[in-house]
């Protein structure tokens, strides 16, 4: 390994060939599995750029999470409890309090796809330079709803598609910015689960500010109580306006695609309906994006009853406060 | 169970040979032959006190990397890769903490990272520059008993059974510890939050929850006061990460074995080439475990093994072996195996005979091949079962009430803890190994038979066993690898299984399709039973659930049967009760929707059907409990989203006893020990050996030491069958109170303490008390060895089959569970469990409550979401680690009552029989009728995934 120590060191590390580390938690298993190899760079904190371990309050009201946050100080921040509840709470429902100890923000966002056929000793599968999704032709139990092909993994990203419920924003290295969504791969792309470019990285995610009214929740649906990777993961986002009546919402699907996904047709169904109203007939309309594999028709029922799940928590809780007043500046451990 | 009926009816088999028949040729090539030294103590790893601070010099990568370990200062160039936990096992020799999937999900390596529980085993250490460290060796560190408050409430509680998860259950009980001091107690949904990245496979959960529960409220900050009070007499040693299991021995000299196994789950072998990997710097040893010809049967069948400096050099070295394989078709699972111009497993019976492997422990009967489909083996020899086809025909054509349905369960894997493994080294033609076993004597005679010795010539060890649950009796194909290739590297190698190994081949508990139909007549007597089972068994032979049908409900009236269907994949093992729950899964589901059909309450009809008298009392005890008594009349009652029902189930199993089991006592000035050649894989037997003795001479359990896992002591049982306890503890006593017999008399002939009379702790003689361990300083050491007696009641055959006997008494069980059921996500939840046991007299209460939970937890896991998943084309086991093959956590199992019936077995000695399987049998059916209660859904297949459980509330609320 090499530990690097400034962005500019990082970028001629990567140049010259290196991969970029972050917690390890997946990298570690990738290795492990023979699914990557060669030398690393760890990044010492401020070498992905300044604050890159911190999350700062933002000027103009929003979030600046770095990319080397851990998973679990973005649960356990207070403003994002208070302004970005269904960020905190899809942060502490994802993995375990061992992972979440040691994973970070830009690893959760960027981790590889848990696919059965990816991460057992068999052979190579499309992620892996074979021509075929194996999957596709074979136990696909727990994979995609929504068959954007060619591969059939979902994303593995809980964070991805909490954070489609705002406008986020990548800050690249140098500062670049670009839409966070359009960082994911898809049907173009079957080998990639993120387009970040190589040589590049990651160094915060930017948050809008949230708007005084705004509530947000997150729900997933699996099997165990805890710990398991969602079969079907929402996260749901409603802006309210003075006279009760929803103004924006955003509902986001994780564990459904090979991307993570909103959900456009129960957004529009939900905006000028007063709060709380009409909920589950919009969920209903999440089925519509379904285009089950041979074993995942049960994940259809789950795209409505965990978007509702979501909903009805957005709902439940109270409205996240106004944005702090600019230029308070706090700062996270 | 029965191992074997050496001349069974035109089955000729022998399991030995069986195993022998799975294991061709081998081949060795001695590259480093050097004699070990023989050692009568276990060679661990270095003790974790005084770790070496800077390790010796080992291939490195990188620059030197500074961190604090447990307070001390570690400074070393780590290797490319390596893990924390090796850092910690390997380098420093803290082998508290265990690698128990190696891809983060089991927890069992968690430390605590600048206080935060974090994986070992995906943590690099490279990255680790002037962080600190703490392991479960230093959690405790400071304490005047060395514990910490978290250790403390997990032994108070008997939070653990083998032990092998609990270090890593510390720590991330610490990590909450030291999180919520001085703030209010985290609640129990706080505490399974805290848990949920640990994994306990033994069913400790209810106690983990109430252990750190209390340890976090501050229940538990004394120190322990010597001698120490806590059920578990071992329990120290496990929850500070000292218990030495195989996976932690390393003999000098250690080399690290790894298996090559097949890539295709049907062919032919043409040729294995090893002289590439021989040749790999690094290699000691390389053995061929089949030769040109031989038939690959199932995906991950074992082929060749290498042994090396170093685990990857070893695995590096099986990449250059060239086996040429040519494929045959090959077919998976039920349907597949028994479609028309199926791909046979074996070409006739004989083939059958000489490589099939057994899936039970009980007699393996003859049996017809034809295609893939063996059997039938009938369980119904004393019954009439034409008739009872008849009668069930009649019931449902005529003025009774019949039910026929089809109850499918999923092929489970028994996925210990600690995996598979075995330590093996030859010195002075002899061969001793250390091996996570349930049964050490038979591990030694046929590791003897397996290479010609003599037993006597041959020791397997096994102090702590992470684990069995019937997964790890006999002689297991890595303790054959692991002596082969000491053998021929002239060096000790361990084999160890992988997760992926463990969850692909380790052994699993066949997939079982039953069929059963039971017939009321009009007065509510049954009438007839039918049953045909299918099991999906892999390449193994001789599953039974049919004898739980015929030893429930008596009635000749049953057409009772089994089948083997075979195909290319891994064979089966024991597993809990084999047989059992699948076949309760069925009987008890066919029970009651035969009460809903009669309208009648399902106690009464099984009043009137039972005549196992245990469970004629447990009835009486079930109908007390309140939210039975209160329960909704109708099922589905409830339309809610959240859906609650209770149901109820009854079992029963068998009671073995092994009549030739021996118990040692060695009394001296130095204190006293109590020795047999039996293993504790967690169930509690050095704490039932303890208090056996101690109860006798009226001492704490935690006074005498019990010495077990040495196949040379005195005889000793498999740990196998519910057998341990009723097949020790008698021995014991009898030895205790002959011991105490000896004392008296030594006390009267060397002291004159004329009239001497026992007491609690020691004697009485002439007003002057004495303690034992007083009088044992005065007189020469005393030994006693006794032998269990046959006893009085007799037994079902008279005849002992490899050492056991079968008890003629039933013991019962009947288990409720209360469910809710999400209509939304389909998640079923277990909420509360209600086990009563009918199996005579407890003697450990303590060890029995948790041995009890354990199997109910199982229960749940089993019901809920297990399941071995494959490739449907080429038979690759798919659900090869722990997050894809599901266990239970700590937040998803019920609140459990266990009760005892109080009333001993008259005639047996001790008065009582086994229960670990008893108590396992009769969940998946509670949680089944539970769920019917509450949904009017019968649930046919378990696990109850989610998609199971929505198809299954859509096709009800669609009728």
């Amino acid at each position: 390994m090499s530990r690097v120590e400034s962005p500019e060191a990082l970028r001629a590390a990567l140049a010259g060939g290196l991969r970029l580390r972050a917690g390890g938690t997946d990298l570690m298993d990738l290795r492990r599995l023979g699914l990557r190899s060669g030398p690393l760079a760890d990044p010492a904190p401020g070498a992905l750029g300044p604050d890159d371990d911190t999350i700062l309050a933002l000027p103009t009201g929003g979030l600046r999470l770095g990319a080397a946050v851990r998973v679990a100080a973005i649960g356990a921040d207070p403003a994002v409890a208070a302004r970005y509840a269904g960020l905190g709470a899809a942060a502490r429902g994802l993995g375990t309090p061992q992972i979440r100890a040691r994973a970070s923000l830009g690893g959760a966002l960027f981790q590889e796809v848990r696919c059965w056929y990816l991460r057992s000793d068999g052979p190579r599968c499309l992620k892996d330079g074979g021509d075929t999704c194996l999957a596709r032709g074979g136990d696909h139990l727990y994979h995609v709803v929504i068959d954007d092909g060619p591969c059939v993994a979902p994303h593995p990203s809980t964070l991805a598609a909490a954070l489609l419920l705002w406008p986020a924003e990548a800050e690249l290295d140098g500062g670049e910015r670009v839409p966070l969504s359009e960082l994911w791969g898809g049907a173009g792309e079957p080998r990639r689960t993120h387009l970040l470019p190589a040589g590049r990285w990651l160094a915060a995610v930017h948050l809008p500010p949230s708007a005084a009214g705004d509530r947000s929740a997150y729900a997933r649906a699996a099997n165990r109580s805890r710990s398991e990777w969602p079969l079907v993961e929402a996260a749901a986002r409603l802006s309210v306006g003075p006279d009760g009546r929803v103004t924006e919402a955003r509902v986001a699907l994780g564990g459904v695609a090979n991307r993570p996904k909103r959900a456009p047709a129960v957004e529009a169904a939900l905006v000028g309906l007063p709060l709380g109203e009409g909920l589950a007939s919009a969920a209903a309309l999440a089925e519509g994006m379904a285009s089950p594999l041979p074993m995942t028709g049960y994940k259809v029922g789950l795209l409505s009853g965990c978007t509702l799940e979501a909903l009805e928590r957005a709902v439940a809780m109270g409205a996240a406060p106004a944005p702090p007043a600019p230029a308070v500046v706090e700062v996270s451990p | 169970m029965s191992k074997r009926i050496d001349e069974a009816e035109n089955s000729g088999l022998s399991r030995r040979g069986l195993l022998r028949g799975g294991l061709l040729a081998s081949v060795g090539f001695g590259l480093r032959a050097r004699a070990a030294e023989p050692s009568a103590d276990p060679p661990a790893s270095p003790p974790s006190k005084d770790p070496p601070l800077v390790a010796p010099a080992q291939a490195s990568a990188g620059p030197q990397v500074s961190l604090r370990v447990n307070g001390d200062a570690v400074s070393f160039a780590p290797k490319e890769d390596e893990l924390l936990i090796d850092t910690l096992r390997e380098r420093l020799g803290l082998t508290g903490s265990k690698r128990g999937c190696g891809h983060g999900a089991c927890g069992a390596c968690t430390v605590l990272l600048d206080g935060a529980p974090v994986v070992s085993c995906l943590l690099p250490t490279e990255t680790l520059g002037g962080r600190a460290v703490r392991s479960v060796e230093g959690l405790g560190a400071g304490a005047p008993d060395g514990l910490h408050p978290v250790q403390r409430a997990i032994l108070a509680q008997d939070a653990l059974q083998c032990g092998f998860c609990t270090p890593g259950f510390v720590a991330s009980g610490v990590a909450l510890y030291e999180a919520t001091r001085g703030g209010p107690p985290p609640g129990v949904e706080a505490v399974a939050d805290a848990l949920e990245g640990n994994l306990c496979r033994c069913g400790a959960h209810p106690r983990l929850l109430a252990a750190i529960q209390a340890a976090c409220a501050g229940a538990h900050e004394a120190p322990l006061a010597a001698p120490h009070q806590h059920p578990r007499v071992d329990g120290v040693e496990k929850v500070r990460g000292e218990a030495k299991y195989t996976v932690d021995v390393a003999p000098e000299g250690l080399a690290h074995g790894a298996v090559l196994r097949a890539a295709v789950a049907h062919g032919r072998l043409r040729s294995i080439d090893l002289s590439a990997a021989a040749a790999l710097p690094g290699v000691v040893g390389v053995v061929a475990l089949h030769k040109a010809g031989d038939t690959v049967r199932y995906h991950g069948q074992e082929l060749a093994a290498v042994a090396a400096e170093d685990l990857a050099t070893a695995r590096a070295a099986l990449r250059l072996i060239r086996v040429e394989v040519d494929p045959l078709p090959a077919v998976f699972g039920v349907d597949a195996a028994l479609a028309s111009g199926a791909a046979l497993v074996y070409a006739d019976a004989a083939a059958v005979r000489a490589e099939g492997p057994p899936a039970s422990e009980g007699p393996l009967l003859g049996a017809t091949l034809e295609g893939n489909l063996r059997g039938p083996t009938s369980s119904s020899m004393l019954a009439r079962p034409r008739a009872g086809r008849r009668r069930l025909a009649e019931a449902v054509g005529g003025a009774g009430t019949a039910v026929e349905l089809t109850a499918e369960s999923a092929v489970i894997s028994h996925t210990t803890m600690e995996p598979h493994a075995a330590v093996a080294r030859w010195a002075d033609g002899g061969l001793e190994v250390w091996a996570s076993t349930q049964s050490c004597v038979m591990l030694a005679e046929d590791l003897a038979e397996r290479f010609e010795l003599p037993v006597s010539a041959v020791v397997v060890r096994c102090p702590y066993v992470g684990g069995g649950f019937g997964g790890k009796v006999g002689l297991s194909i890595e303790v054959t690898i692991a002596a082969l290739l000491a053998q021929a590297s002239g060096r000790p190698v361990r084999v160890a299984l992988s997760r992926s190994e463990e969850l692909a081949v380790g052994g699993c508990r066949p997939g079982q399709r039953i069929a059963v139909g039971l017939g009321a007549d009009a007065d509510g007597a049954l009438a007839g039973m039918t049953w045909e089972a299918q099991a999906d068994s892999g390449v193994s032979v001789g599953v039974n659930t049919a004898m739980m049908a015929r030893l429930s409900y008596r009635s000749p009236f049953k057409d009772l049967v089994d089948y083997d269907v075979l195909s290319h994949q891994a064979p089966s093992k024991p597993m809990r009760a084999p047989g059992g729950p699948a076949a309760f899964f069925a009987l008890e589901q066919a029970v009651d929707a035969l009460a809903v059909r009669r309208g009648e309450d399902p106690v009464a009809l099984r009043r009137r059907w039972d005549e196992n008298p245990p469970r004629l009392r447990l009835y009486d005890w079930a109908e007390g409990i309140p939210a039975w008594r209160d329960r909704a009349a109708a099922a589905g009652a409830d339309k809610g989203r959240f859906r609650r029902g209770i149901g109820l189930a009854a079992g029963t199993w068998f009671g073995f006893v092994d009549p030739s089991a021996q118990v040692r006592i060695d009394a001296g000035a130095d204190g006293i020990v109590v020795s047999t050649a039996a293993q504790d894989m967690g169930n509690g037997t050095r704490t039932v050996l303890a208090e056996a003795v101690a109860g006798v001479l009226g001492l704490s359990p935690h006074a005498v030491t019990v010495r077990l896992g040495d196949s040379r002591d005195v005889y000793g049982p498999m740990s196998a069958g519910s057998r341990t306890t009723a097949s020790l503890r008698p021995p014991a006593v009898s030895a205790a109170e002959e011991l105490v017999r000896l004392l008296l008399s030594e006390a009267e002939d060397r002291l004159g303490l004329r009239g001497a009379v026992a007491e609690a702790g020691g004697l009485r003689a002439a007003g002057r008390a004495m303690t034992w361990a007083e009088l044992l300083t005065k007189i020469p050491s005393i030994t006693v060895i006794q032998k269990r007696r046959r006893d009085p009641a007799g037994y079902f055959m008279p005849v002992t089959i490899e050492h056991s006997l079968l008890y003629n008494r039933l013991p019962g069980v009947v288990q409720l569970m209360e469910v809710e059921v999400d209509a939304r996500l389909g998640r079923v939840r277990a909420l509360r469990s209600w086990t009563g046991l009918g199996v005579g007299h407890i003697h450990v209460p303590a060890m029995a409550r948790t041995q009890v939970e354990g199997g109910v937890v199982q229960g749940v896991s089993a019901a809920l979401y297990e399941e071995r998943r494959s490739d449907p084309r080429t038979g690759r086991v798919l659900s090869d680690g722990l997050e894809s093959y599901r266990l239970a956590g700590v937040g998803d199992v019920p609140e459990q009552e266990i009760h005892f019936d109080p009333v001993p077995f008259e005639g047996l000695i001790g008065g009582g029989m086994g229960l670990s399987e008893l108590a396992t049998v009769a969940v998946t059916p509670s949680i089944a009728n539970a769920v019917y209660h509450a949904t009017r859904w019968r649930p046919l297949a378990v696990p109850l995934r989610n998609d199971r459980v929505l198809a299954g509330l859509a096709a009800v609320e669609g009728a």
